[in-house]
């Protein structure tokens, strides 16, 4: 996945499952392996059966498109090819102006049949890895910690140094951040990244950096953060009024939204 | 008084037996029809309005879908960090 993977609490045999999966997702999702499922199924037409752990990302991936408002959408791969990001980002640099812009596409599962609408190619990436990091987590038999990248989930209380400095305990849950400084190139003297905009199908021009998300799971802090850099200004009000603490980072200011500076100035207690 | 030929005599109790039979098969296959129409109206295995899909009510599915993106818990630091979140 083009990330390191850090394992705490894990036994030997968990520590060999979860580097088998983390393997296995990236043979099969990865979009620069053109023997992965995913480039099988964008190269193909009409309908196709597809094996359960690739419906099941894309069950998930529609879920989250579903409770973003279509913010987090997994069918702008080929907007993100348009944008440049077509091959490993170690390969990126190309000086070609930027592709034409594409919108969400139609995609529909029925069970493990899966049916793209014409031109339309996934990208799963947005929810791959942080769910795989859940199911990682789920491999520990004991209290620990799975990071990929910088996403992670816990079962222990962790401390995690946060972007632009300062850090926070996680009692439970996961922790994401999204942004556009790492990830980005120039195509045709623009500045590009990956976070598209769905609204435009072009690289989203939000003022924010970075954003982290404190969620029950990596996945929804991995998603919410996503849409809440998508959305701009309206980002920390978005995960305010979804009890989500977020923390947005931009020009070395950092602005923390009601949830998070509630959660980090007294402890809450968790229900049980 | 003359008695009628005995073989008309046989002729006349085929014919009121298979009136009688006519009869009788009538009788059940209205009495299997009767019984198969109350069963299906009195067991109550049986449907009595259009098949439903058996799936969870819309609101359940509502509700379990939002939380979805249900939060974590934070709290204060207490130690140096050990790891540490970034985009990837």
């Amino acid at each position: 996945m083009g990330c390191e993977v850090l394992v705490e609490g894990a036994t030997a045999e968990e520590l060999a499952s979860v580097r088998a999966l983390f393997a296995e997702r990236d043979a099969v999702f990865s979009r620069f392996r053109p023997d992965s499922e995913l480039n099988a199924v964008n190269g193909g037409r009409g309908g196709r059966l597809v094996t359960p752990l690739f419906a099941r990302m894309v069950d998930v991936a529609l879920e989250a498109r579903d409770q973003t408002g279509g913010l987090v959408d997994p069918t702008l791969g080929a907007a993100l090819e348009a944008a440049g990001y077509d091959r490993d980002f170690s390969g990126l640099g190309s000086i070609e102006p930027p592709g034409r812009a594409a919108v969400a596409g139609h995609v529909q599962l029925y069970g493990r049949v899966l049916v793209l609408g014409p031109g339309v190619r996934l990208d799963l990436n947005g929810v791959v890895k942080s769910a795989a990091v859940d199911d990682a987590l789920r491999m520990l038999s004991g209290p620990g910690f799975v990071s990929a990248g910088g996403d992670l989930a816990t079962r222990a209380e962790v401390d995690v140094a946060l972007p632009g400095g300062g850090a926070v305990r996680l009692v439970s849950g996961g922790l994401a951040t999204s942004g556009r400084t790492k990830r980005r190139w120039l195509r045709g003297g623009e500045e590009q990244h990956h976070l598209i905009d769905p609204a435009t199908g072009r690289p989203s021009t939000s003022r924010w950096e970075e954003v982290t998300v404190c969620g029950a799971s990596c996945l929804a802090a991995d998603v919410a953060s996503k849409a809440a850099f998508l959305l701009d200004g309206d980002g920390p009000d978005w995960l305010d009024e979804r009890g989500l603490p977020g923390r947005f980072v931009t020009e070395g200011e950092i602005h923390e939204n009601a949830s998070w500076r509630a959660g980090v100035r007294a402890r809450v207690p968790a229900c049980t | 008084m003359t008695r009628p030929p005995r073989t008309s005599r046989v002729g006349a109790a085929r014919r009121r037996a298979g009136v009688a039979k006519l009869v009788l098969a009538g009788a059940a296959a209205i009495a299997f029809v009767a019984s198969a129409a109350l069963a299906r109206v009195a067991y109550p295995g049986h449907q009595k309005k259009a098949v439903k899909a058996l799936s969870p009510p819309h609101r359940f599915v509502q509700i379990v879908r939002q939380n979805q993106l249900e939060s974590g818990i934070l709290a204060p630091t207490q130690a140096d960090p050990s790891v540490a979140t970034a985009q990837t």
